[in-house]
């Protein structure tokens, strides 16, 4: 029986991997991340459309008009994104090793040139004070939109009501301010009016209650600080953008080798029976010999597939002195994880394909399974977030997605006890097995069946008879 | 000895649809078995039993003295009705994967593919793919896989559908050469001239019950002779003598002779003395009853009409 199901895999993974699709399939994704990697940061060269306007205000006081004019001076915004780029490429540089920055693009230059890209031109905004009752007419030419000619200050870009109690408070209370904008208005320039009003408003009030603002900013700004991770072997810089993102990547190398093999698996099996060679197969090896060995055949693809993923990343890492980052578990766990997983998967795909004659009929079949398997993707980042929380508990023991959530929590901040990760394994195994178990039932049924493509019912039903 | 097959009580059903029903089946060894019916009677089903591709309901199954036929299969050859290769697959590779499966001998494997494409005429296609080959080429390469474990027994469902009279010709005497081997064959055919040409024993089923099961020699033997064929000597004979004959229920023209169908009761050596007499012929006969007689008076209920 054995040498009957490895003669069947052997051909199966030399049928799958020795195909110019699959070499091709293999390289896409390396090829789109580097792609991306590369493409990404120029794409973000798309400027922001330079806005030209009035910004009306209420500001009966005239406690923050003079402030705001300053901050919004064109040389002044002009001044604050430098700063704010400056700030992010520093984030940047201690969540990220710097070799990884500067291979995603974001060398200084690059990144300079790209943050100022994203953020837009600054804009040409003419400041004009009103009063209370023309409040609702403005309102009226915000309603009516922004389209005007670009050099247009008739154009209404926002409207600031300060309230009265704004800068001094009445009955031990500060008020702040309403915001009108018209429905679109680039969310960047609203980011940039609220910071440079709240700004105005706390310097009115530290100068209101008789302090010096230029004391105060210095008091309550901290600048410089830096995060380092101590480790056995010495410190170095915390990586917090990799620290989330390889657990993602983990999850996502387990889900997309399970699902490119389940749906290979799945063709697999159509063209065998659409083709007519089963009956020819079956006349050697026995149903169970021949799910079996087709199985064993995509699960070996997926391993070749991980190993070559699992390289590529491990030698990315290594080059950018950050391997440590990953442990060497979870890369054993990954196999075992995947193994499983894959089986659970084989056995619903196995049976889909057996049931149906064509591609085109395993759509209805293929629906439900698909999406279980778009799980993982909302699990990542509840789970990632709060790898102790119910949910990630829960789902930790929820198969067939019980070893993604478990493969998230494994490789994040908080991991699981021990005695968790054995349940759910064990819990997977269960799984697996009862998929194989229903995939034989189905395949002895199904595989020499034309016509009527079966329902999910139909197929559970036959898997009771079988 | 044991038989090669033998089912016993044999249900299979699907859904509400019987497709055999308590069917009694013994196969000896060494016998050259035709497996007749109609479009529909069960012989498919019933040979995928045989193959254990499918399971009975209800019934017994033995399989070259196994409960099991997965536990003969490397013994067994089986060219299914429904025949398939892999289309990307080179010949001689398929072949080789064909008799991995079913436990070929490493060393004996290529010796034996070369040998086979050369008696089905496809030597030089071992390495071309399957799909560059003809339908009929296609089902030699299907039966060399079958024949390639060299079986005690072979299952042949349908062989001869869909190849022109050279491969029918080449393959009938490729499958009576195994038969000679000492392989027992199930032969299965809804084409009654193929089974009469070729088997020593046929097994009829209709409407997955089994409705004649015996050896060719005893089934002519139970069949009494009803039709007279003659040849008249004249061009445009005068048949009136003839339809006046008291044992004759009709008379036909069939071409240049003439078909007499006798009375129910009729002595058919009395009847051949009396139409020499009625119409001078150049040759007079009792025709014998076909397979196809048998089968459309089992089907039809009828007696066979000969």
């Amino acid at each position: 029986m054995l040498r009957k199901i490895g003669w069947v895999a052997r051909r199966e993974f030399a049928a799958t991997v020795m195909t110019r699709g699959f070499v091709i399939g293999v390289l896409v994704l390396p090829a789109i991340i580097a792609l991306m990697a590369f493409v990404m940061p120029r794409m973000m060269d798309e400027r922001a459309p330079r806005v030209v306007g009035t910004l009306a205000v209420v500001d009966d006081g005239n406690a923050v008009l003079p402030g705001l004019e300053r901050e919004l001076a064109p040389r002044e915004l002009a001044r604050r994104r430098v700063e704010t780029g400056d700030r992010l490429r520093e984030r940047i540089s201690e969540s990220l090793p710097e070799a990884a920055a500067a291979a995603a693009g974001a060398t200084e230059a690059a990144l300079a040139g790209a943050l100022a890209a994203a953020l837009g031109e600054v804009p040409d905004l003419r400041l004009q004070r009103i009063g209370e009752p023309e409040l609702e007419a403005w309102k009226a030419r915000l309603a009516a939109g922004t389209g005007g000619r670009p050099d247009d200050f008739g154009t209404a870009v926002a409207i600031i009501a300060v309230h009265p109690n704004a800068v001094v408070a009445a009955d031990g209370a500060y008020g702040a301010y309403d915001f009108y904008v018209p429905p679109k208005l680039d969310d960047r320039l609203q980011d940039e009016l609220r910071g440079a009003l709240n700004r105005v408003l706390v310097e009115a009030r530290v100068a209101a209650a008789g302090l010096d603002p230029g004391q105060v900013a210095a008091l309550t700004s901290v600048t410089g600080y830096s995060t380092r991770v101590v480790t056995p072997d010495g410190e170095r810089p915390s990586h917090e953008a990799l620290n989330l993102l390889i657990p993602a990547a983990f999850m996502g190398l387990l889900l997309m080798s399970v699902m490119s093999t389940g749906q290979q698996l799945m063709t697999s099996t159509i063209e065998d029976k659409s083709s007519r060679v089963v009956e020819v197969l079956l006349a050697a090896a026995s149903p169970v010999e021949l799910m079996t060995g087709k199985i064993l055949a995509q699960m070996g693809v997926g391993l070749l597939m991980l190993g070559i993923y699992a390289a590529m990343g491990i030698a990315t890492l290594a080059s950018f002195a950050v391997l440590d980052l990953v442990d060497p578990a979870l890369v054993a766990w990954l196999v075992l994880f995947y193994i499983l997983s894959y089986t659970m998967m084989a056995g619903l795909m196995g049976a889909i394909g057996a049931a149906v004659s064509d591609v085109s009929e395993a759509g209805a079949l293929l629906g439900p399974v698909m999406m279980i398997n778009m799980l993982p993707w909302l699990l990542w980042l509840p789970v990632s977030r709060h790898p102790d929380g119910a949910l990630a508990v829960a789902m930790s023991f929820l198969p067939p997605v019980n070893l993604y959530a478990m493969l998230l929590r494994m490789s994040s901040a908080s991991p699981p006890p021990l005695w968790q990760v054995l349940a759910s394994t064990a819990l997977a195994a269960g799984g697996a097995v009862g998929a194989l178990w229903f995939a034989s039932k189905v395949f002895r049924i199904a595989l020499l069946l034309n016509g009527k493509p079966p329902s999910l019912r139909t197929l559970v039903r036959w898997a009771r008879m079988a | 000895m044991d038989p090669a097959i033998r089912l016993r009580a044999v249900t299979k059903t699907f859904g509400d649809t019987a497709a055999v029903t308590d069917l009694d089946l013994e196969v000896p060894r060494g016998s050259l078995c035709g497996f007749i019916g109609p479009n529909g009677a069960g012989k498919t089903t019933t040979i995928r039993m045989i193959m254990a591709i499918y399971f009975p309901d209800r019934g017994e199954l033995e399989v070259l003295g196994r409960s099991r036929a997965l536990d003969a299969k490397d013994r067994i050859g089986y060219l299914p009705e429904e025949r398939g290769l892999y289309r990307k697959m080179k010949v001689a590779s398929f072949l080789r994967f064909m008799g991995h499966l079913k436990n070929v001998p490493a060393a004996e494997l290529d010796r034996r593919i070369a040998h086979w494409l050369e008696r089905v005429e496809l030597g030089a296609f071992a390495n071309h793919r399957c799909e560059e080959l003809s339908k009929g080429m296609q089902q030699k390469v299907q039966f060399v896989a079958a024949v390639l474990n060299e079986p005690e027994l072979l299952i042949l469902d349908e062989p001869f559908s869909g190849l022109d009279p050279v491969s029918t010709r080449l393959l009938r005497d490729l499958f009576l050469e195994q038969h000679a081997r000492g392989a027992t064959i199930l032969f299965s055919t809804h084409q009654m001239s193929h089974a009469e040409q070729l088997c020593d024993r046929v097994v009829m089923i209709h409407r997955g019950r089994k409705v004649l099961d015996d050896t060719l020699a005893a089934i002519r033997a139970q069949e009494e002779p009803r039709q007279l064929v003659c040849e008249p000597l004249a061009d445009e004979p005068d048949l009136a003598p003839l339809e006046g004959l008291a044992c004759a229920a009709a008379v036909t023209r069939e071409g240049a002779a003439v078909r007499v169908t006798l009375r129910a009761g009729a002595d058919p050596a009395e009847a051949l003395s009396a139409v020499a007499a009625a119409l001078p012929s150049r040759r007079v006969e009792l025709r014998r009853a076909t397979l196809e007689d048998v089968f459309v008076g089992i089907v039809t209920g009828e007696a066979p009409a000969c």
